[in-house]
């Protein structure tokens, strides 16, 4: 068996090889790669934007948060000039304050979108920064806590590792397994195979790990170029391995019911967007309904940042990999009797 | 010519239908637009989460309410599991007397400050200031139009695709031999599929955007913007089937393509308005921004500038592709 499986394995390396994917990846790898450390920004603010109009005696709030790092073209110098502001920015907050520090009060000019509770937290914000600048002590007996000491923000350009990793390096084996299927059977080379003494076991394994080798050296390149060699690279690999192994089931179990690429090509988009919603919480952390989470690309792509960017979580890698076990297993006895009753049929 | 033009058109149609291909075409975006459908709302009113002990008093609970959602738990140990959870929702236990926030360490920036801010404003005894709001009165969040246009560029590259695969298909199967030594020429089978290309961008846009927003859109700018990006989507058909030799080696390019189709719109979005000339090369820059005009009113650059710039620019890439066309497909 051992010898059928390297036989078969050799074969579709040469395929992959053949195809250029060896060379797509490497190249996607760089230029991904040169995104993320060169283009893409460290600071990105994703939630709406606030303009500000200063029209305190001193303008407090203006030169404590320019000294604080805020861009001087958010501060606008008149109420009609903030009102244009924030109405051609539909993205944005209209901020202005009048009076004094100890008799402050805000204007807030709202899109008319935003959730009640965000404008609350607005509020509760700004009494803050009064609080802040007139040193002013806490209200009540409160405290924060930390669970694990508090981490360092990761930018926002290496925070898109864990979503290339997850949502692109390893959903790759969904696409290519149904490709190289469907030209097995478009060659007639599946016919050959149901002669042969290959099994489907062989089959299976055969594809699963040339394109989980792929993967690997996908990943691996940009997990390189961007974050060096001082990372967990052994929990990284496993979770590479266990997904890329999941999603290529799972684009197997799929493709084996379509007659050709271009029928199957449709629902795998379909497919392929749905297992990126979690991308959404990821990047909104706030944001995680229910149905969410149980997508299986949710607890990966949080994984993989925590083995990225360690924070001192422990124990979450053996629960993770004990569900993509339990969910591999599923996959693989669906697949098995998938390719055998449609894609083997008449075969062993 | 105009025989051959539709002859070609006919087959494209009578494989199609043959394949299910329009069937599957028409349930596809029809599936991405329901599930956007299905988590905007939520998404549109992202609140923070708190996740509070029982104990720390109804009195607190009812206050938290006005800054988000509220998650009970019986113990602080039950708090202090949810935190761990990967989201970022931060916990509140306390006796009614002493309060504390429990965060994991790994939320984003400010996190930390925004929960203080609450509980000082919810624990003190006068406000320190006074807060008037005005609203614009802005009826749609521009998130649902940024998703919309983001659709729709897919249903324009979806159009583009079918036409690489099938030129692809030609290849493998060797109609392509055939269509070389028939009088067609390149220009006549650009058109042919031009005109395929556009009824199949024309039924997903048109089928995304009900979905996404109903009747409120202008329609006729949208089956303007299409007619205007056809050309886009036949570039990227001919690209993709003008180099790829067989369907594997298609998906390897397709995943370079459509690496640079996405991202070029995407990274518009955090790039200053100074800096936007860089993307000016690119046709799918421009279309974005057209249908960005379309659904979420004007941008820097109108809706008709927009339009022409999609397709002068498409065009270029077209004919910087005939040679190479000529040269793969052999034909005149």
């Amino acid at each position: 068996m051992l010898k059928r499986f390297m036989n078969l394995f050799y074969q579709d390396i040469k395929v992959v090889i053949r195809n250029r994917f060896l060379t797509v990846v490497l190249l996607l790898a760089f230029v991904i790669a040169g995104l993320i450390n060169f283009v893409i920004p460290q600071n990105v603010k994703i939630t709406p934007k606030e303009l500000f109009f200063d029209n305190t005696a001193e303008r407090v709030w203006e030169k404590e948060l320019v000294k604080r790092g805020m861009e001087k073209d958010r501060f606008y110098y008149s109420r009609d000039e903030l009102y244009k502001a924030v109405q051609n920015n539909k993205s944005s907050l209209g901020i202005m304050a009048e009076g004094s520090l100890e008799n402050t009060t805000f204007t807030i000019i709202r899109q008319g979108t935003e959730p009640e509770e965000i404008i609350n937290v607005l509020d509760a914000t700004l009494e803050n920064g009064i609080r802040e600048f007139r040193n002013l002590e806490k209200a009540e007996y409160y405290e924060v806590e930390f669970l694990r000491p508090r981490s360092e923000p990761i930018p926002f350009n290496k925070n898109l590792i864990p979503v290339v990793l997850v949502f692109e390096v390893v959903m790759l084996g969904f696409l290519m397994i149904a490709v190289m299927i469907f030209q097995e059977k478009q060659e007639g080379s599946i016919r050959a195979y149901r002669v042969s003494p290959g099994g489907v076991l062989e089959y299976i394994f055969s594809k699963a790990s040339v394109i989980t080798l792929l993967g690997l050296i996908y990943g691996g390149t940009i997990v390189v170029l961007t974050r060096g060699l001082g990372i967990d690279y052994l929990s990284l690999t496993a979770l590479i391995v266990l997904t890329s192994i999941l999603i290529t089931l799972m684009g197997l179990l799929l493709s084996v019911f379509f007659r050709n690429i271009s029928e199957f090509f449709f629902i795998a988009i379909a497919i392929m967007m749905a297992s990126g919603i979690p991308i959404i919480a990821y990047m909104y952390p706030s944001f995680a309904p229910p149905f969410m989470t149980w997508i299986p690309s949710y607890p990966v792509v949080f994984g993989v940042r925590e083995i990225l960017f360690p924070t001192g979580k422990e124990g979450f890698m053996a629960p993770l990999v004990w569900i993509l076990l339990l969910e591999n297993t599923v996959l693989f006895a669906a697949s098995y009797w998938a390719v055998q009753r449609k894609l083997l049929r008449g075969g062993r | 010519m105009l025989k051959r033009i539709l002859n070609f058109i006919k087959a494209d149609i009578v494989n199609a239908t043959r394949d299910n291909i329009i069937l599957y075409m028409l349930i596809a975006p029809v599936l991405l637009a329901l599930l956007s459908r299905l988590f905007l709302p939520t998404l549109q009113n992202v609140n923070l989460t708190f996740a509070v002990d029982r104990h720390a008093g109804q009195e607190v609970i009812n206050q938290l309410k006005a800054y988000g959602n509220i998650e009970l738990y019986d113990t602080d140990l039950q708090v202090r599991e949810r935190v761990e959870r990967p989201d970022d929702v931060g916990g509140i236990i306390g006796n009614g007397e002493k309060y504390t926030i429990l965060m994991e360490g790994n939320e984003g920036k400010d996190f930390d400050a925004i929960y203080t801010s609450i509980m000082d404003r919810i624990l003190r005894d006068s406000p320190l200031a006074q807060f008037e709001h005005i609203s614009l009165g802005v009826p749609e969040s521009p998130i649902r139009g940024l998703f919309t246009s983001f659709l729709l560029l897919s249903a324009v590259m979806i159009a583009g695709l079918i036409v690489g695969f099938n030129l692809i298909d030609e290849k493998e199967t060797r109609a392509i031999q055939a269509l070389a030594v028939s009088p067609i020429k390149i220009f006549e089978y650009i058109i042919a599929r031009g005109v395929l290309v556009l009824l199949m961008a024309l039924i997903l846009s048109l089928l995304t955007s009900l979905i996404m927003v109903g009747f409120a859109a202008d329609y006729a700018k949208l089956v303007v913007g299409v007619l205007f990006s056809a050309a886009l989507a036949v570039a990227l058909g001919l690209l993709l089937g003008g180099l790829a030799d067989n369907q594997i080696s298609g998906i390897a390019i397709l995943k370079v393509l459509f690496l640079v189709y996405t991202l070029i719109p995407m990274g518009s979005l955090f790039v200053h308005e100074a800096l936007q000339w860089v993307f000016y090369p690119f046709p799918n820059y421009w279309m974005f921004v057209m249908f960005k005009n379309i659904y979420l009113g004007t941008q820097h650059i109108g809706f008709w500038a927009a339009s022409i710039f999609t397709l002068i620019t498409s065009i270029i890439y077209i004919l910087l592709m005939v040679p190479v066309l000529r040269r793969t497909l052999k034909l005149r």
